[in-house]
Order: C-alpha cells, then structure tokens, then sequence
C-alpha cells in the first residue's frame, strides 16, 4: 500500500470542501479550517491493484486576507488545484498558488475547474483552460452538486504520483 | 600430446613467475573450496561470529523471523502434539504466572470497585460512566491509572503521513492516519504561527489528564498519547525507539516514496512503549473494604447462629411435644422441612396449638398424628368426665386401676352412671358407694325463718334466715351429719335474742314479734338510747317500736318546768330588794338545777327566762330599771347554786302595770317571775 499527503489548493469559495465532501472520510469539522487554517480527510482508492491513501490537506481557501501557509504543503505528493468556472479570477489564484508551491511542476497536480453543473454561467474562458493543458496540466470539469468529475480527480492524480514513486 | 603437456609446464612456470608463494596459496583455497566438508568447516567457524555481529545491530530477529515463522508453522501443521509437548515446560508455568496475575488484578480491581463504590466518587463514576457510554469498570479503571500509554504514532516527519500506529487493549480511538496528520499540521502550525524556526518540534500537548508526547528524529516523529503522569523514564525510552527506527530504517525513510509495505516490522518496535502503572493499592485492607468484610463475617456469623437458634427451637419443640400428656412422637425426619409424626389422644392439646406458641413457621413444619387413647391418669379421667357427664355435686377420683365416685346425684344419673363407667378404657373397678341421690335435712330441725340452699357441687349446705342463737349452736354439727353435705355456712342467718338482753326496767314491757321489738310503759332517757344502740347490733330485729313506751324524763321536765314558772319571789318594798320569802328563791334555784339537768338526758336544750316586775308607781323608765335590777338580783342568786349562766335570759317589763287596787295587788307586782322556752 502507498500513502500520500496530497494538498487542496484554491480561492476562498471555490467549493474545495463540498467538492470532496461526499467522497472522502472526515474526522475533523469545518472549523479547524478557521483556525488551524487546514483540515484532515482521508481518501483510499485502488490504481491498477495497487492500495492507495491520500492523506488530503484541505488547506483553508486563500484570498486577500488570509494565505496559504506553506509550511502545510511540506512533503506533499501531489496537489489538487481547484477553481470556480463562475469566477475566472479564482483560476488566476490556482496559477498562482502553483507557481508559488510548485513552480518547477515536480509535484503531480490536478486541476478541478469546478461547478460544472452552471456551465452556461462560466465566465472562465474555455481557451484560458485549452492553454494551461497545453503547457501541461491536468484539468477536469467538476461538480459538488451532482459528484461529477470527482472521482477521475483523484485517480487521474493518484496514477500520477504512483509514477513518481 | 606431448605438445600439449610441454604448454602446461610452461604455463605452469609462468604462474610461478608471476604469482610465486601466492600460486601455492591460491592453490590451496582452491582445494578448501573444491572440499565440502572443508567448507562446512570454515563455515561453522564463521556462522557463530556472524549471527552475533547480527545480533549486536539488532537485525538477527528481523531476518530470522521470517524464517524462524515458517518452520513453527511447519511444525505445528505436522505433528502440533509434539510441539505442545515441546512446549508444555514453558507453557505450564506461563499460564500459572498469568492466571495469578489475572487473580491479582481481579483482587485489585475488587478493592477498588469496593472503594470507589461505597464513596461519592464512586457515584461520580457512575454518573461518568453512564453519560459517556463507558462501561463503568473502565471508568474505574481510568481513574485508577498513574498513567497509561494509550496510543504510538509513528509519523513521517516531513509528510505527516502515519507510519506505524499501536494502542493499548480497549481504547477507543479515531482514525490514526488523520490523527496523525493533524498533530503535524499542528506542529506546522505552531512553527508557522511562532516563527519557532525549522530546528524547533512539537513536543508536548495536554488536554486534561491526556497528554500526547511527541520526540522526534531527522525523519520521523514518535507520538504517544497517554492518560495519567507520564514518568520521566517513558521519554527517554521514547528517545531509545526514535533512534533505533531512525538507524534501522535510516534509507528507507530517506528516500520515502509513499510504500508503507517496508515498515510492516515497526509495530513490534513500538509495542513496547504500551506501558500502564496502576496507583498502588493500600498496604492492606481499605477500611471500607475492612467495613465491607466484617459486614460480611457479621452476617455469616449472624447466619450460623440463626441455624444454629432454628436448630435449638426446634429441640425445644420436640422435647414439649414429648413432655405433653397424651402426645406420642414416633418418628422425625428434617429431610424437606421438619416432619414430626405421632400419636394423639383425641383429648391431648393439638400439636398445633404448641406450635404456634412457638417462633418457630407454621408452614415450616409438618405435623402428622394419628389418634389413640391414652391410659394417663389424667385422661382416663378426662375422659370419664366427658362420658359420664356428672353433675357438680359428684366427684370422681382414680385409686389405681379404681374408680371412686361419691357425692349427691340424681338416681337416674346415678343409674346411667353404673351401668357405663365400668366399659371405659382405664377401670378395672367402680366404688359408686359414695354416690348418694339427695340430702335429708330434717334432722337439722331448723325454724320456719330458716331457708336452706344445698350446693351440691361442693356439698355446701347454706342456711338463711334468722333463728335463735340456741339453734344455730347445734346446726352446724347437725347439718355436717347429713350424708352429701361437706360443709355448712350460716354466715347468713340472723340470731333472734331473748328481750331480756336489752335489760328492761320493771315498767317496761318488751316483746319482739315478726322481727319487731315492741316497748311499751315507761323508761329513762339513758335506756331509751340504750335499747336504740343495742337493737343495731342484731340484724334479725327488723324494726324497734317504740310508740307506746313513755319518756319519764321529758314529763319530769315539764312538770319541773310548769313547777317553776308557778314560783313568784315577792319584794318588800318598791325600791328594796328584801325578799318576802327567801324558802322561794331557794325552791327556785334547786328547780332550775334539775330542769337544765333533766333536759341534759333528754337532749332537749332549754333556756330560763327571768323576768323581773314592778308595781305601777313611778315612771315606766324608772320601773323598767328596777325589774332589770330584781331580775338579775335573782339570777345572781341562782348562779351561785349553779345554774348555767348560759342559758339563762334575764328581762324586764315591757309596759307598766295596770294601777292596782289594794296594796296586796300593788305587792304581788313587785315579784320576779320565771319561764322555760325549749329551743
């Protein structure tokens, strides 16, 4: 069995939380967030036979006032990325985020362009995401209302971090 | 050939040249190789030192116990009989050692339990252990400890990933790989918060009585949460395990990719640290559990010596219904309660009946007679009684086998008597001598006011009535010869006396008729109250009729009376007090002397009136003055005779008297008269 510490990344609000919240095991609530800032789930799945645990650090949203700290990152196998397609400046905050931590892409990521049940109010342009996979990146389309989307996130990242192991 | 051979030797000569002694040498580690037994020669000699090289970096176990595994496996899959055999001198002791310990933590937990349940703690606990769901002994349990290592984690120290994870027997707890990567995030988050720079850790967390001790290395974190004071010697032991793992493991962690397949052995290096000490109990008993033991031992004593009291009531029982007349015990058994069996005579007091005079339950014990007639004395009588019936003046009594029955019966009792009393159980003989059917009393010639009562049941004859003292003297011997009679009372009968015992004087006739003493004539006051005083003293006299007998001192006293109020006492002159005639005033005095005393016996107080005169010349004042003066003259004169000054009143004129015409009228008024008034 492997086990990875994968961390979640994103704007404040853009659905990092609902998004895995039927999909993982929690033990903690939602406040830990406002206070330690992060917040412990669990998720097993099975890649090509394989065992697998995702120790997923759901790391509180970042916005003007409050930053990711990075120490919460240290020793991460792979990020999950996650944007609001209603919001393009939430995917500005993804990039960032992974040119601050991850700036040489050594580490597996994914990107989950979220609320994809509202496709027809994005805002986010559908060639700012046709770049980013050109350059690279892993991006689904996501759904914390229908759960769309969100199993493939963590496969499609865990099969990456096992080729890295 | 030849050609072949001459390239050996020459060959052989160049090895010599180039290799020279070491050919020889190399010659001979060839053959020790080529040599099998050579080889397992060396190889003997150098597998001991090995394994103890082994041993020393504590890596023999782990690369023996794969192997050591396997065969145990083997073994017990072949022939498990033999491998218990094997066993069984290690296992014997083993299981004794544990089952002590097991006795001794029970003994342990029970004085606790003891302790903390008789205390308000204990309901504290209680109380804990019913509003957190945990069973109680846990409870007490938990606030037994000194301290307690309840979980390790072994963390990767830069991943906050879980490596190893053990907990003690019965605790509950959470997913250990998220508790894990909280406590890192913690740490990062303390380091982060306090700019503690990358060289600080985590070290300790308290929370209540659980604390989580964290020691760390350069690639993992040794986490163990413990309930109770920790001893300073659990961290240094906590040191011991971080740096033997980080020795151990010290490539793998390096390089750590994510597989956990490689640290499957770390929970046996942790195991160790799942330590518990328990506060030690009391030298001793607790006093609780002292009250507790003698409440016990009181109630077992309490216990025996209620058997041992049940047992002596019912002794006691057995031996009354022995000691009772007409009760026979046969046999007793106490196999399902107490079952007593008998015989009773039907006139016997029931079993039952002492039995509920005693403590002992009614519905404890079992009681089976069957009847029979006893030969007791007593119930031959008994029954006697029963079957004949006889009437109270009769008695009966046993003589030996004899009955004797005597005393005053009917003649038709008397028959039936004869003919049944010889056929009941216990008489051999009946003496009915004494049996008589009425008593004759005319021998014991008693006068018509004597009324006789005969009891028979006690041959009490009883006479009523009143009779001359003269019969009464030989009644009683009289009577007691009357056959049926035992004894005779005339406590009732009233002596009738002869009059001359009140003592009549001669002018008295006194007769008693019917009960009525009847005087006639004449007698003194003093025998008058005599006769009265005498007659209560005889209840036969009904009535004392006195109508015709005369009181000769109350005529005295009249006629002393009318006598002295006849007497005038004349003065001489008007203003003189000169009698006329002294013999007067002497007659007067001895009168008044024998009146009060007459009226004394009679019991009739009298008062003298003497009242003084005057003729009518002067003034009513002057003559007023002057009968007050001849009236007490005379009383004076009385007095000193003798006469009572107490009941003698002296008074004078009320009015004056009428003018008189001739001087022997004038002279008569100058007078002193007298008058008796009864009171």
């Amino acid at each position: 069995m492997y086990k990875f510490k994968v961390c979640m990344l994103g704007a404040f609000a853009v659905g990092k939380t609902s998004l895995v919240q039927r999909f993982v095991n929690s033990l903690f609530d939602e406040r830990y967030h406002t206070t330690l800032g992060v917040k412990i789930d669990q998720k097993r799945l099975q890649i090509d036979g394989q065992d697998i645990q995702m120790i997923l650090w759901d790391l509180a949203g970042e916005d003007e006032f409050m930053k990711v700290r990075a120490t919460y990152l240290r020793g991460a196998a792979g990020l999950i990325l996650v944007a609001d397609g209603m919001r393009p400046e939430t995917l500005d905050t993804a990039i960032d985020l992974l040119e601050r931590f991850n700036a040489d892409k050594s580490l597996p990521f994914i990107l989950a362009v979220n609320k994809a049940d509202r496709r027809d109010e994005w805002q986010l342009q559908p060639r700012q995401l046709q770049q980013l996979e050109e350059q690279g990146w892993k991006i689904v389309e996501t759904s914390a209302l229908s759960g769309a989307g969100v199993e493939p996130v963590f496969t499609r990242l865990g099969a990456s971090m096992m080729e890295q192991a | 050939m030849s050609e072949s051979l001459k390239r050996a030797n020459e060959l052989e000569s160049l090895k010599g040249l180039f290799l020279g002694e070491d050919l020889e040498r190399l010659r001979r580690i060839d053959e020790e190789a080529r040599n099998p037994e050579e080889r397992l020669r060396r190889l003997a000699e150098l597998l001991p030192l090995a394994l103890k090289r082994l041993e020393k970096r504590g890596e023999l176990n782990e690369s023996l116990a794969p192997t050591v595994e396997a065969v145990v496996r083997l073994l017990i899959q072949r022939d498990s009989q033999r491998f218990a055999d094997a066993l069984y001198p290690a296992i014997g002791p083993a299981i004794r050692k544990s089952i002590s310990e097991t006795i001794r933590q029970l003994l342990r937990n029970f004085n606790q339990a003891l302790e903390a349940g008789l205390s308000w703690q204990g309901i504290k606990w209680r109380f804990e252990a019913w509003r957190s769901g945990t069973p109680y002994a846990q409870v007490v349990m938990l606030h037994s400890l000194h301290y307690r290592v309840e979980q390790v984690f072994l963390i990767h120290r830069q991943t906050g990933l879980l490596l190893a994870h053990v907990q003690a027997d019965g605790v509950r707890y959470k997913d250990p790989d998220m508790v894990s990567s909280m406590l890192a995030a913690i740490g990062d988050f303390v380091r982060d918060s306090f700019e503690s720079g990358d060289e600080g850790q985590l070290g300790h967390i308290e929370y209540g009585d659980l604390s989580i001790l964290v020691e760390s290395g350069p690639e993992v974190l040794l986490a163990v949460a413990v309930r109770g004071e920790a001893p300073n010697s659990l961290r240094q032991q906590m040191q011991q395990v971080v740096e033997d793992i980080q020795r151990r493991y010290a490539a793998v962690l390096d390089g750590f990719n994510g597989d956990m397949s490689v640290f499957n052995a770390l929970e046996g290096l942790l195991l160790p640290l799942l330590q518990a000490r328990y506060r030690r109990p009391r030298k001793g008993l607790t006093l609780k559990t002292k009250l507790v033991m003698s409440g016990l031992l009181l109630l077992m004593m309490m216990w025996i010596v209620r058997g041992w009291w049940w047992h002596r009531q019912q002794a006691d029982f057995l031996q009354r219904l022995g000691q009772e007349p007409g009760l026979v015990i046969t046999s007793v058994t106490n196999d399902d309660g107490l079952t007593i069996r008998g015989l009773r005579d039907p006139l016997a007091r029931a079993p039952e009946e002492l039995l509920a005079q005693t403590v002992l339950d009614p519905e404890a014990v079992r009681l089976e007679f069957s009847p029979y007639q006893s030969l007791q004395r007593e119930f031959v009588h008994r029954r006697l009684m029963r079957a004949t019936q006889p009437p109270p003046g009769v008695s009966m009594r046993l003589d030996g086998d004899r009955l004797v029955v005597s005393g005053l019966a009917s003649a038709e009792w008397i028959r039936r008597f004869r003919d049944r009393a010889a056929l009941l159980a216990g008489t051999e003989t009946v003496d009915s001598s004494g049996l008589v059917s009425d008593i004759d009393t005319a021998s014991l010639k008693a006068p018509d006011t004597i009324s006789l009562d005969f009891d028979s049941t006690g041959g009490l004859l009883t006479a009523t009535g009143v009779a001359p003292e003269s019969w009464l003297e030989q009644a009683e011997v009289r009577a007691l010869l009357i056959p049926g009679v035992r004894r005779f009372d005339a406590s009732r009968v009233h002596i009738l006396p002869d009059p001359k015992v009140f003592d009549p004087p001669p002018s008295v006739d006194l007769r008693l008729e019917q009960g009525v003493l009847r005087a006639r004539g004449e007698a003194g006051s003093e025998w008058i109250a005599r006769l009265r005083k005498q007659v209560a003293d005889y209840p036969a006299i009904t009535e004392l009729d006195l109508k015709q007998l005369r009181n000769s001192d109350a005529q005295r006293l009249e006629q002393i009376s009318r006598s002295l109020e006849q007497i005038s006492i004349l003065f001489d002159s008007a203003l003189s007090f000169n009698l006329a005639d002294q013999s007067q005033l002497q007659r007067a005095a001895e009168l008044a002397l024998d009146l009060f005393a007459t009226a004394r016996k009679l019991g009739r107080p009298v008062t003298l009136v003497i009242r003084g005169h005057t003729d009518s010349t002067g003034s009513f004042e002057d003559n007023l003055l002057l009968s007050l003066e001849r009236a007490d003259f005379v009383a004076q004169q009385l007095f000193l005779q003798g006469v009572p000054a107490s009941r003698v009143l002296i008074r004078g004129i009320e009015r004056l008297a009428s003018p008189e015409k001739t001087a022997e009228e004038r002279r008569h008024n100058r007078r002193v008269s007298f008058e008796v008034l009864p009171e």
